[in-house]
């Protein structure tokens, strides 16, 4: 859905359109959802955030003031709603931050990684990111689920353009290695091919 | 230098943000350096299974609560006429001293009328009237119950108010024939129903 659509709809919501609501909780829920499951883990309290986000927009539609795309603007109010249920969180609900996966690893090759792009799978995929710190883990995912560009990832986790870029190395090497040690263990890829 | 660009730019490249400059700068890169087409193969890949994993829900997942939210926003009935008597220069008290007026005459109103209605009970008992005859359902509502939800919750199990609210809270609704206890069990589930009964008639008149 483009901004002027949704400048339109966020007019007649202005106007306790319930309609317009819903057609625009439709169009973006699903987005919003995965990046707020992504970040807190729990279905019940994503949808809780997500809710709760929508309801921002139902109360003040004005806000957005189509500066960025609305779903990066969406995910921005998301975002610091997960932080907040985030830190109300019990300390043994917290994620292992897996310091057990090296980062650092001996240089890649090409046959490495057509190697394990050929057999990673989804739910290795899913795991590995499920060990990446919550930074590494969000950073992943507005690039490659949400599509934003570098500007764009900064803007939403608040930090200098360069911090995105460190953040993407390190994830991508963690998530490169421990995506190694998966295939490795299923005895689909020899060791050390891919390092 | 140029591997440091390289690999500041691949999640880009991939996922189609580069400008049209950072573009052309990756593309001739990786003319010069083929072997490093197997990495933005592997970042494709990983894309791909980024997306796979998406969470396989409805576009109207919590909407029903996202719904109730903003109804429950807007203003009741009471916010409403206290509005009223606030745009009219009113103090609270003076508010509902005058809303306890209105209430007492609407009583003596209803009960004027009510009184009207019995002495023409012969041609009322002639007259057929549909939504007066039973099965119909009693429904009593949560004291907080909003106006705006209890006619939607109606409307939702197309049913149609026969009679109330009495002094008890009683509200008499008939609903489509032999559906009685299926939307009963529906009504039931919805929290701002306190209880459910299956009711012969409306109650006789006081």
């Amino acid at each position: 859905m483009d901004n002027d659509r949704v400048s339109k709809l966020l007019e007649r919501i202005g106007r306790q359109d319930e309609a317009a609501f819903r057609e625009l909780y439709k169009a973006f829920s699903r987005r919003v959802f995965a990046y707020v499951l992504n970040m807190v883990n729990d279905h019940g309290r994503a949808e809780e955030i997500l809710v709760d986000t929508m309801y921002e927009v139902w109360k003040a539609p004005a806000r957005f003031r189509g500066d960025a795309q609305f779903s990066t603007w969406l995910i921005g109010i998301a975002r610091n709603k997960a932080l907040m249920a985030y830190r109300s969180r019990r300390p043994d609900e917290l994620h292992d931050d897996l310091d057990d996966i090296a980062e650092t690893a001996p240089a890649d090759t090409p046959d490495g990684f057509a190697e394990l792009a050929a057999k990673q799978r989804s739910a290795g995929v899913q795991a590995c990111m499920g060990k990446l710190s919550d930074e590494h883990r969000e950073c992943m995912h507005l690039v490659f689920f949400e599509g934003l560009s570098l500007a764009e990832v900064a803007a939403v986790q608040g930090c200098p353009e360069n911090t995105v870029k460190t953040r993407l190395f390190h994830a991508r090497q963690k998530i490169k290695n421990c995506l190694k040690l998966l295939v490795q263990r299923d005895g689909e890829l020899p060791v050390g091919a891919a390092s | 230098m140029n591997e440091r660009r390289f690999d500041d730019m691949v999640a880009f490249y991939v996922n189609g943000t580069l400008s049209s400059e950072d573009r052309a700068w990756f593309e001739s890169y990786l003319s010069a350096h083929p072997e490093a087409a197997s990495e933005v193969e592997w970042y494709r890949s990983l894309q791909r299974r980024i997306h796979d994993n998406a969470p396989a829900v409805p576009a109207t997942i919590g909407l029903a609560k996202a719904m109730t939210l903003i109804r429950g926003d807007r203003p009741t009935f009471a916010e409403r006429v206290s509005a009223f008597f606030g745009f009219l220069g009113m103090r609270p008290a003076m508010a509902l001293a005058g809303l306890a007026i209105i209430a007492v005459q609407a009583g003596v109103i209803l009960q004027m009328y009510n009184a009207t209605e019995d002495s023409a009970g012969e041609i009322r008992a002639l007259k057929a009237s549909v939504s007066k005859e039973g099965p119909m359902l009693k429904i009593n509502f949560a004291p907080d119950a909003k106006e705006a939800d209890i006619r939607h919750l109606l409307m939702s199990v197309q049913g149609t108010l026969a009679g109330g609210p009495g002094q008890l809270g009683d509200y008499f609704v008939v609903v489509p024939a032999g559906k009685e206890a299926a939307v009963a069990d529906q009504l039931k589930s919805n929290p701002i129903v306190q209880a459910v009964a299956l009711a012969p008639g409306l109650p006789p008149r006081e």
